[in-house]
């Protein structure tokens, strides 16, 4: 998935194509990929798949910005991602 | 901000980010209203491609949150401390700018207007810290080792502005763990969209 497959889940293409729009365009509308999860899910899967995205974008600021290390749970997941926690530049 | 949307914002989410603005536009712990306008400007104007600000590290670090926090590295958060720039100031910083991304860029997507930003009030910083926070395993005065929703927790009141516009824009705490929860989306669809986004802004935690 972080080759941009789409993952296999109902909508998946279109969740991602949203998280896409709204991450590498942030100052931009995402009206393109909202209007393809609209008429794929609906207007209320929409709007939720819009609040999540938005608050990841926000937690994503927050972590970095006051340094949080990656969770050691999740230090054997990051190697099977393929890289070392500690590796991380910070 | 809602008036024109091309989606209808749920209540909850919607009264979720009207109050967030309103605090990020009010007094906070150590900047006035009108230093939290100027960071929310700044960070805004990274967004629309503006030049990086130099030799005023207040804006530098409002920049950088905005479009690069993933760059950040503690040498950076030590320069910023030895030009002047408090640990605990940094923090509440990081916590506008990224309650910010949250309310931009959930209004921007629903097709709304992004509201101008204006001092709420001329009151001085309410100095309301937790002056025995030490640095844990983060950059900032924590009260704990960083964990995610708690990370502002150095400035109360931050903490809880964060809590207030987390849960209803993602999840209750009490279902974080829960595989089976669904609304609207099912719990892997939510993950996937946290996933996807976080790899993008190549945010590891």
């Amino acid at each position: 998935m972080a080759d941009g497959t789409s993952p296999d889940l109902p909508f998946g293409a279109e969740l991602r194509d949203l998280a896409d729009a709204m991450t590498t365009a942030f100052g931009q509308e995402p009206v393109a990929a909202r209007g393809a999860l609209v008429a794929a899910a609906g207007p209320a899967v929409a709007e939720r798949a819009i609040g999540v995205v938005a608050t990841f974008q926000m937690m994503n600021r927050l972590l970095d910005g006051v340094g949080a290390p990656v969770n050691p749970s999740l230090h054997g997941l990051a190697r099977t991602l393929g890289f070392e926690p500690a590796d991380l530049p910070r | 901000m809602f008036a024109t949307t091309a989606l209808t914002p749920s209540p909850e989410r919607r009264s979720a980010v009207e109050a967030a603005w309103r605090s990020l536009v009010s007094v906070g712990p150590t900047l006035s209203a009108a230093a939290r306008v100027s960071v929310i400007d700044t960070a805004r104007a990274a967004w629309a491609d503006g030049p990086a600000p130099a030799e005023d590290p207040q804006a530098e670090a409002a920049h950088w949150l905005a479009v690069d926090a993933g760059g950040l590295t503690a040498a950076v958060v030590d320069d910023f401390e030895a030009r002047g720039l408090s640990r605990f100031r940094y923090l509440e910083i990081v916590g506008v700018v990224a309650r910010l991304a949250n309310v931009d860029g959930y209004v921007r997507a629903l097709g709304g207007r992004i509201p101008n930003a204006e001092a709420a009030d001329d009151l001085p910083p309410t100095g309301a810290v937790v002056a025995d926070a030490q640095l844990t395993d983060g950059w900032v005065p924590a009260t704990g080792p960083l964990m995610a929703p708690f990370s502002l927790d150095a400035l109360p009141g931050e903490g809880e502005a964060l809590r207030a516009i987390h849960e209803p824009m993602y999840i209750d705490m009490a279902d974080i763990g829960n595989g089976s929860y669904a609304d609207a989306l099912t719990k892997p669809q939510i993950e996937y969209l946290a996933a996807r986004t976080s790899f993008l802004n190549e945010c590891f935690y």
